[in-house]
């Protein structure tokens, strides 16, 4: 919300602040494909054409806490 | 009307010291007027005296901005001087940014007004609508130096404008350009009456003008998509302040100036061993046991060994985003994308916290 509102046109969300490509909750394999799909994800956006600002979700579980 | 002492201020480009070879050059002193400075003093005629020109090498002042900030600040009380004229500075980006620093720094010297002049599109007024100084003013000018002439001509109308007391209006009004700066003012109807008069001008799709311009951050056009990812050239980069192991370029945790680029080449992961992390905007003590959730270089190589893309760019780039002056991280970012370009990059994925 904060990226498009200042200028950012294609948006992927991540996860938390501390960790926005990762869950520290989740065991390393588990973190490491949650971030596999959250690059993927990315790469979607950066081929995706634009007519305005857009969010892209990724395919992950978004772990509360 | 008593006559305005007054300091010019010039790169070392147009204060004829010399070209890029010289923009390392510190603050040096010049007494009365040189080059553009002559073509002021007579467009300024009787009324203010250019009694001295300062100028810094466009390098030198963005890695020493204080330092030369200080030099100059010693100019313009030596000298006495009530009005300063920094630039113009057209469309260069180190130089606008120059005259509108040192315009502000200046600008809580008593009784001095400065007045400085560059391109709408200059970079460098980021300073100028950030800091809102009341004696701050900045004139538009050409993009290039054709416009030289031209933008003399106002800034000499201005500067006699203000030698002669004579109040300055809103930019409206006047050929400076808006700094977000609200003042009262007497208006002959309400509140409500002006409101309903603009929307019925609007409705009529006729002309008016809005007492509250919304602050608008700057539009950045949008990228085209990348048509074969496959063989696209892929960078990764981050705001979160990830870092080689020990700061040796030291940056800092907030307030931050710097960017840097670090080799990722032949590496697979990231390790808390190489590399650190300095942010002090969130809790870093998750990214710096690891780094991929910054810099995301395992999953990217996984990504890159399927072929999603043809290549991950050998160097990461990184800042610390914290607290950071809205100019000086869009200086970052140009510098930033210029050093992509240069390197064939395609597309960025950029990681913020």
């Amino acid at each position: 919300m904060v990226a498009i509102q200042l200028g950012a046109s294609r948006v992927v969300t991540g996860t938390k602040i501390p960790n926005p490509c990762g869950d520290v909750n989740l065991p390393p394999a588990d973190d490491r494909e949650l971030r596999r799909e959250i690059v993927k994800c990315a790469l979607e956006a950066l081929q995706t054409n634009l007519n305005s600002a857009r969010t892209f979700i990724p395919k992950i579980n978004f772990t509360s806490g | 009307m008593s006559q305005l002492r007054v300091m010019h201020f010039m790169n070392q480009f147009f204060a004829g010291i010399g070209g890029e070879d010289k923009a390392d050059n510190p603050v040096g002193v010049i007494d009365g007027p040189v080059g553009a400075g002559k073509r002021l003093q007579e467009l300024l005629g009787k009324s203010a005296e250019v009694v001295v020109t300062a100028h810094c090498g466009d390098d030198y002042f963005a890695g020493h901005a204080d330092q030369a900030i200080e030099s100059i600040r010693k100019v313009a009380q030596d000298y006495n001087v009530s009005l300063i004229v920094a630039g113009p500075a057209f469309s260069s980006g180190r130089y606008g940014f120059s005259c509108a620093q040192i315009c502000h720094a200046m600008s809580d010297l008593q009784g001095v007004v400065c007045i400085t002049a560059m391109h709408p599109e200059n970079p460098g007024l980021e300073t100028y609508r950030q800091h809102k100084d009341e004696n701050v003013y900045a004139i538009p000018a050409a993009k290039s130096a054709a416009g030289m002439g031209e933008a003399l001509a106002k800034v000499a109308r201005f500067a006699l404008k203000i030698a002669s007391h004579a109040e300055i209006g809103p930019s409206a009004q006047e050929d400076y350009i808006p700094r977000g700066i609200r003042k009262e003012a007497w208006a002959t109807k309400d509140g409500a009456e002006r409101a309903v008069d603009m929307l019925l001008a609007k409705i009529a799709g006729e002309p008016f003008t809005t007492e509250i311009p919304l602050e608008s951050a700057e539009t950045v056009p949008f990228a085209p998509a990348i048509a074969g990812l496959a063989k696209a050239r892929i960078a990764l980069a981050t705001s979160s302040g990830v870092i080689v192991k020990g700061n040796p370029d030291n940056f800092k945790a907030h307030k931050n100036v710097q960017w840097k680029k670090y080799s990722i080449e032949n590496k697979d992961t990231m390790t808390k061993a190489d590399w650190d992390v300095l942010h002090s905007g969130f809790n870093n003590v998750f990214m710096k046991e690891n780094p991929n959730f910054g810099i995301p270089l395992d999953a990217s190589r996984d990504l890159e060994r399927e072929g999603l893309f043809a290549n991950l760019h050998p160097y990461f780039y990184t800042t610390s985003g914290c607290n950071a002056s809205v100019p000086v991280m869009k200086r970052l970012g140009q510098e930033i994308v210029a050093d992509m370009k240069a390197e064939k990059v395609d597309g960025v994925i950029m990681v913020s916290t």
